[in-house]
């Protein structure tokens, strides 16, 4: 059930990122709700959880998204477990924690993506494009936090089958 | 459990092994492949219907938004297009009246066939939400006739090529991708020396640059640059864009042009896929003996 509710969501995310955000946004300021929603589910799982779904989501937008199978689910698993990692240092219980995480971890996915496309893809991707859009980008990560976080805690709060019990706040 | 450190050894292990398989599968994967995974195929089928009802409800309402925001500006427009047509129209004759002749002169000169082609209309039902590679999803695939590599423009000119081909869906790599290259040429000096690689700038940045051109090359601002046919992928006289801008390149050897694509890549809605065909191995050689100027399509030049 819980695997099934997160695929759903992932799906959910990624169709609005695909048909809706390019409306609203070009696409180098885009933010990226999905990273949110694995970086939350990372901080309250802990890394060994929220890199294996960070390794799913990854994949997901490979399929649907990716130049290659691997690029995305590279960079989200990395970021995942970073944010499991870090997460023993923050209060779960207070937003500010996970804000200040993500915007350390939008930062580090997006140089984790610069890094891999300049090793698989030979483009000279500069370093003008990686830091230009960054900023926005953070902020746009920030703010979808508000309306990530706090139900993917509470769900863990109530015991709920979207998150294991062993984890339950 | 954390101090077993046997076990430990083996969850590094563990980690370094996924490490290893995603990189070797992002290797293998990266360069163009002309056949998608039974996964992948079965994910962008069940995912292409949402993409589409997605993006055509949160069209329609852009839509509406930017009709009352542009009431006036769209009259004007509309205006002008109006005019436009009627020079068109004009125009068409005309064309109509010289293709019959270029025909005639042709099989005069015993020339073969021209290739013409035919043009599979396009949906947008997705774009890449990412800065890096421009690539977007369109609702035609396999069963529609689509193939990898295909041309993909729009009224305006060369929007890209077909990269992945799905079952009901196809990723189209943009001009725009800074994996793309295309080979050019300007079409007022047809200097066979001016001959540039346009390739995408990445980040978005909505231009494309002209490489390679050598420096006595005769290229001014305005200048129409189209494909030259060169490369194995598009065909000749598709419109790539217009000239910007001439300069040195950073060695002072070559020369580049920055180009304004002809194509808006920003408000891509919908596309056509280039089926190419050659009339002479479809139609025969009795159908050629007629002129034909209702063809589809523009035909090489």
């Amino acid at each position: 059930m819980a695997v099934v509710l997160f695929f759903l969501l992932c799906a959910g995310i990624l169709v609005l990122q695909g048909s809706l955000f390019p409306l609203l946004w070009p696409s180098a300021y885009q933010p990226d709700p999905l990273l949110v929603l694995i970086i939350s589910l990372s901080i309250l799982l802990g890394e060994k959880r929220g890199s294996l779904l960070g390794l799913a989501a990854g994949f997901l937008q490979d399929i649907l998204f990716g130049p290659a199978l691997g690029l995305f689910a590279l960079s989200k698993a990395a970021t995942a477990y970073l944010a499991g990692f870090a997460s023993r240092e923050i209060y779960k219980d207070h937003i500010v924690g996970p804000l200040i995480l993500t915007f350390i971890l939008t930062v580090l996915h997006e140089f984790f993506l610069f890094f891999l496309i300049n090793i698989f893809f030979y483009v000279s991707a500069s370093w003008e494009t990686f830091s230009s859009p960054l900023l926005m980008k953070t902020l746009g990560n920030a703010a979808f936090l508000f309306l990530i976080y706090p139900p993917v805690y509470n769900a863990g709060r109530r015991g709920s089958t979207a998150l294991p019990r062993d984890i339950r706040l | 459990m954390g101090n077993n450190p046997r076990l430990t050894r083996g969850k590094a292990v563990a980690i370094i092994l996924v490490i290893l398989l995603l990189v070797t599968l992002t290797a293998l994967t990266a360069r163009e492949r002309l056949r998608l995974t039974f996964l992948e195929q079965a994910v962008i089928t069940v995912f292409a219907p949402m993409q589409n009802l997605v993006s055509q409800a949160a069209g329609r309402v852009t839509d509406m938004v930017d009709s009352f925001r542009h009431y006036r500006q769209l009259e004007e427009e509309n205006l002008s297009l109006r005019e436009e047509l009627s020079r068109l129209d004009i125009l068409q004759v005309q064309l109509k009246e010289l293709r019959q002749e270029n025909y005639r002169l042709r099989e005069l000169l015993d020339f073969k066939a021209k290739t013409t082609y035919e043009l599979l209309p396009a949906e947008v039902i997705a774009r890449n939400p990412n800065q890096w590679f421009e690539i977007l999803m369109v609702d035609r695939g396999s069963r529609h006739g689509v193939q990898q590599g295909m041309p993909v423009v729009t009224s305006r000119g060369l929007a890209g090529s077909v990269y992945t081909v799905g079952p009901y869906s196809s990723q189209v790599m943009l001009l725009t991708d800074p994996r793309r290259g295309v080979s050019a040429l300007v079409q007022r000096s047809r200097d066979p020396g001016v001959v540039g690689t346009v390739e995408g700038l990445g980040g978005n940045q909505g231009f494309l640059i002209m490489r390679n051109l050598p420096p006595e090359a005769n290229v001014q601002v305005g200048d129409m640059v189209i494909s030259s046919g060169l490369g194995p992928l598009f065909p000749k006289g598709l419109v790539l864009g217009y000239v910007l801008e001439v300069g040195d390149d950073e060695y002072g050897l070559l020369r580049y042009a920055l180009l304004e694509p002809a194509v808006n890549f920003n408000r891509l809605e919908e596309l056509f896929i280039v089926v190419e065909r050659v009339l002479e191995e479809e139609e025969g050689e009795e159908e050629e003996e007629e002129p034909a100027p209702e063809e589809e399509g523009e035909g090489e030049g």
